[in-house]
């Protein structure tokens, strides 16, 4: 499994580590019990600050995916974050569509794109 | 010398084969190992279409004038030892050769990526392996524990039983050698250059490779330097050695053997590295936006090595006064 972070990305370093991550554990290439190497492997690798990669996987812990065990290791604890309103769930899928309608995409693109990406994610998790 | 003939036999025979072997390894992998990669590269350095129909004909020569007076040296050396029928210097010979072709080859590729390599390009973007590499995955501790105990044994032999031919540069600078390498190999494990975006899983399978490589040489190294000092040990701290006459013969021939077996595991695993990592970028031959590569394996800092060495340089020089 492989992360990949790009300068160009406007998003934070930690944010691009962050939503990799995620993204890893929901098409299923991170499944529950899996180790994360630790913050220094990973900072050492990137060649980054070791906060960097520490708040990125802080905020893992924190949104329920990840189990940080001192000395034990980092392991993925579950597939699903942990509770969140209905509201705050949509709020990253709402600015999404709101930049597409902004670009000039059609409705029928829009959900065209939706799709592909859905069954992208679909497909990772059930080869697994 | 009339003595010991059919020792003296083996050892050229064991010699004969090790020349042999140096002369096919620099014509079958070293002469031409800045094209590994294809004419796009120079010892892992990007280089522009061309490159080898004006520049490089002058980095190539510089790098063949290399790895000749390195050959030159280790022949002349050898050429002594023969001369003068040193035979138990045989072993130090192959050994410090071995070390000698690290560190020069080392530092001209450091040399070339300081020079011809100032201006690598720079990726906006980097690829990281979530793969945990846990130290005991590479490196046997009961392996290490062993060669401590060696090592504490060897040193515990000469400093109370020592004869009076005894001399400590070996035993030290054996000692420095076999502890010094330690560094290097957790070194080589907790490092991993950044990937790049494309046919990222191949590099790190490839930089992997590369990294249990250098890690099995390096303890082959460490044991052939074990076998060594347990040998001059042996020689100088057991009361009975002296009355024993083929022990001498027997420790250099054994250390001469595994020389041997270990150069043919090297010429082995060197050539399916050049085969698997052929149509990849050498490692290093970019910068990850937030870190550069100085040297073509992974984990190797030019500084730790280059103060290991220097280390072992102002050994020798104290020694030698």
């Amino acid at each position: 499994m492989f992360l990949t972070v790009d300068t160009r990305d406007k998003r934070p370093l930690y944010q691009q580590i962050v939503d990799g991550v995620k993204e890893l554990i929901a098409r299923g290439d991170l499944r529950e019990g899996a180790t994360l190497p630790s913050v220094r492997q990973v900072a050492g690798d990137l060649g980054v600050n070791l906060n960097t990669i520490a708040v990125a996987y802080r905020r893992l812990q924190e949104e329920g995916f990840l189990n940080i065990r001192h000395g034990a290791g980092t392991v993925v604890s579950s597939r699903r974050a942990r509770s969140v309103e209905e509201d705050e769930l949509r709020q990253p899928l709402r600015t999404a569509l709101t930049q597409l309608i902004l670009a000039g995409r059609s409705e029928g693109e829009i959900t065209a794109a939706v799709q592909q990406e859905l069954a992208f994610i679909r497909q990772k998790g059930d080869s697994r | 010398m009339s003595g010991h003939s059919s020792g003296e036999w083996l050892l050229l025979f064991s010699t004969s084969l090790i020349v042999i072997y140096l002369v096919f390894y620099l014509v079958k992998r070293q002469w031409n190992y800045p094209l590994n990669h294809g004419p796009g590269f120079y010892l892992g350095v990007e280089v522009a279409s061309g490159f080898y129909a004006g520049e490089g004909v002058l980095w190539l020569k510089r790098y063949h004038t290399i790895l000749l007076t390195e050959r030159l040296i280790e022949a002349l050396a050898l050429a002594a030892i023969l001369v003068s029928g040193r035979w138990n210097l045989l072993p130090v010979w192959a050994g410090g050769m071995a070390v000698f072709a690290t560190a020069i080859f080392l530092g001209f590729t450091a040399y070339t990526r300081a020079t011809l390599g100032a201006n690598q390009p720079v990726r906006t973007s980097a690829v990281v392996s979530l793969e945990t590499r846990r130290l005991g995955d590479y490196i046997s501790w009961p392996a290490e524990v062993s060669m401590a105990v060696i090592i504490a044994l060897c040193w515990a032999l000469l400093l109370t039983h020592g004869d009076a031919h005894l001399r400590w540069n070996g035993p030290v600078v054996l000692t420095y050698v076999l502890v010094g390498l330690l560094p290097f190999k957790i070194g080589v494990v907790r490092e991993n250059p950044p990937l790049p975006s494309e046919r990222a899983e191949e590099h790190y399978r490839w930089a992997d490779a590369q990294r249990r490589q250098w890690l099995r040489l390096w303890d082959g190294m460490r044991w052939f330097f074990i076998i060594i000092l347990a040998g001059y040990a042996l020689l100088h701290g057991w009361p009975a050695a002296s009355s024993i006459a083929w022990l001498r013969w027997l420790v250099v021939g054994i250390a001469l053997a595994f020389w041997l077996v270990l150069m043919g595991i090297q010429f082995r695993d060197s050539g399916r590295l050049a085969a698997m990592g052929r149509d990849l970028r050498p490692l290093g031959s970019w910068s990850g936006p937030f870190r550069r590569v100085t040297l073509m394996m992974p984990g190797i800092s030019p500084w730790l090595f280059g103060a290991w060495f220097a280390g072992l340089v102002l050994l020798l020089v104290f020694f030698r006064h």
